[in-house]
């Protein structure tokens, strides 16, 4: 019963979707709560790269069905048609998004298509998110919002609004940090209580650690989120590969080399879960 | 074996592939047509309703435990079958948010699969060549340009602007009456000199098939309006069509109703406005 959105601050490239679909997939597996990631992209196909692989055209011509001409009853395409005649309940947001593991991660897809007439689609239909996040919202325990650059400013401002806990990604550099802490104490589109700063494709061995940017550059005690790069990560998402690595992952020992990242997004997800239960307590969600 | 076997078997195995090829081959245009031949007749609205048609029968009776679907995909492709059956059904009903969703879906059919665009869509209704247009087509156009304005006060705003409501004679008839004429509507269309995109192009030919499909014909979207009632060919004959009949014999009389030369009681809609 919480929405969360990963939104990119900075102009720096953070990899953002990655870490959505990261902290998606862990927190699915780990716990027993229904997520749906709920992808804001046009043309972006991260998302669904990393959980599927496309399949090749088959050669023998009989077997081939040709339909890409097909109208799309799935994602937001799909949804968008039932929103538009205003028969949109919780469930119906269910019916139009992709399983990846039952009852555990479900993603509603962008859309996609380069001409002209699906530009205009996009910027009609990215307003109807606000909407699908509160009804999706309904359903699912966790929803998972990868905020795309190519949202329009009002409607970006307004996802915002309406998301319990924003994961602000921003990149190892001293004055990305900086400019998303002020825009946190502005206390305007950001605020202490539902951000969560975290460092996209972070690197440990450097003077700019998570430890001395905490410590020097925030001057706070609880030490600032990371995601760490992890090159495991970078390869599954474009085989469709994410939910085996994970499997892989849940045996992995203190030792290992990518423990480290499992264990930055558990951390991750006990501060956002921390700052829910106060939120909750607060009566604010 | 033999030589002549062994011919024999290959030429019965290259019989029976070729059977299995276009029976496979049938069996997949049978259900979608992907490929269409496009010619002058393609993009009328004949054409058009009869593609509506075909696909939504093809998309609510495709039997889904022929995909080989997960038990949780069966189910929610059932629910969103079920909800279409269940839309196509309640706008012959009139619900207004069904009638909606079933309008969507043939926006979406007809721009994504038939392929109408801008170059074709006035084969539909001629939108390029105003003096081609009808009165249907003008007055079709004119409510669909107030209701994107006005909503379901279009009918209202539009007699309101226009003074349509005042009492006057017409040609033939020696009593003043409440009626809108195409005179009128003609005269309406110049005065707005409305401009459309090709989305607003395109749902005006979608409502069209669509009354023509599943809704309630010319009346489909006046009956929506917020007015106190619509009536069409039961609240009597109008004057002139007793004295036309009158004046000339039975037979000669049907065939000058079949080609719709004098006016008949069905041919005007009552629109009720309670004051």
């Amino acid at each position: 019963m919480s929405i969360i959105t990963f939104w990119n601050g900075t102009e720096d490239e953070v990899g953002t979707t990655t870490s959505s679909i990261a902290f998606a997939t862990q927190v699915a597996i780990e716990h027993n709560i229904r997520v749906l990631l709920i992808s804001t992209s046009l043309n972006d196909s991260t998302i669904k790269d990393s959980f599927w692989q496309e399949s090749k055209k088959k050669s023998f011509g009989i077997f081939t069905d040709n339909r890409s001409k097909m109208i799309e009853n799935n994602g937001l395409e799909g949804l968008d048609r039932v929103i538009r005649s205003n028969k949109v309940t919780p469930e119906a947001v269910r019916d139009y998004t992709k399983i990846v593991l039952k009852n555990r991660l479900e993603i509603l897809l962008g859309l996609e298509g380069t001409d002209e007439a699906m530009q205009k689609q996009y910027m009609i239909m990215q307003e109807k998110y606000p909407q699908i996040m509160e009804l999706a919202d309904h359903y699912y325990d966790m929803v998972i919002v990868d905020l795309d650059k190519k949202i329009k400013n009002a409607t970006r401002l307004e996802i915002l609004k309406k998301s319990h806990i924003v994961v602000t990604m921003v990149s190892q550099k001293a004055k990305s940090i900086q400019k998303i802490n002020e825009l946190i104490k502005q206390n305007d589109i950001l605020n202490e209580e539902n951000t969560v700063m975290t460092i996209g494709k972070y690197m440990d061995n450097t003077r700019y650690n998570a430890k001395n940017i905490t410590r020097n550059l925030l001057k706070k005690r609880d030490i600032i989120n990371t995601i760490p790069y992890n090159n495991l990560l970078f390869e599954a998402t474009q085989e469709g590969k994410i939910i085996d690595l994970y499997f892989n992952f849940i045996r992995l020992r203190e030792k290992d080399e990518n423990y480290y990242f499992v264990k930055e997004i558990k951390r991750l997800y006990a501060n956002i879960k921390g700052k829910i239960e106060i939120l909750q307590m607060e009566r604010k969600i | 074996m033999t030589i002549s076997n062994v011919i024999l078997i290959m030429v019965v195995m290259w019989i029976a592939a070729l059977i299995i090829y276009f029976h496979i081959k049938s069996k997949k245009n049978a259900e979608v047509i992907t490929k269409m031949d496009v010619d002058d007749q393609t993009y009328t609205l004949g054409q058009m309703i009869e593609f509506v048609k075909r696909r939504l029968d093809e998309i609510t009776k495709i039997n889904l435990y022929d995909i080989g679907l997960s038990e949780e995909e069966l189910k929610r492709r059932k629910s969103k079958k079920y909800e279409l059956k269940k839309a196509l059904k309640g706008c012959t009903y009139g619900d207004v948010n069904d009638k909606k969703y079933v309008k969507e879906l043939i926006y979406d059919l007809l721009a994504k699969e038939y392929g109408v665009t801008e170059m074709n869509i006035s084969k539909a209704i001629p939108f390029d060549i105003p003096s081609l247009l009808t009165s249907q087509d003008k007055f079709d156009i004119l409510i669909y340009m107030y209701k994107k304005e006005f909503g379901y006060e279009a009918l209202s705003e539009m007699i309101r602007k226009y003074k349509l409501d005042e009492f006057k004679y017409i040609q033939g008839e020696t009593k003043p009456c409440y009626v809108i004429t195409e005179d009128e509507i003609n005269d309406i269309f110049e005065e707005e000199n409305v401009e459309l995109t090709f989305a607003d192009k395109l749902n005006i030919v979608v409502q069209r098939i669509y009354q023509q499909y599943k809704g309630y014909s010319s009346i489909d979207e006046i009956r929506d309006m917020n007015i106190d009632g619509v009536s069409g060919g039961v609240s009597g004959l109008p004057e002139s069509f007793i004295s036309q009949v009158a004046q000339t014999d039975s037979a000669d009389y049907l065939s000058q109703i079949e080609e719709h030369k004098v006016q008949r009681a069905c041919d005007s809609i009552w629109i009720m406005f309670h004051r």
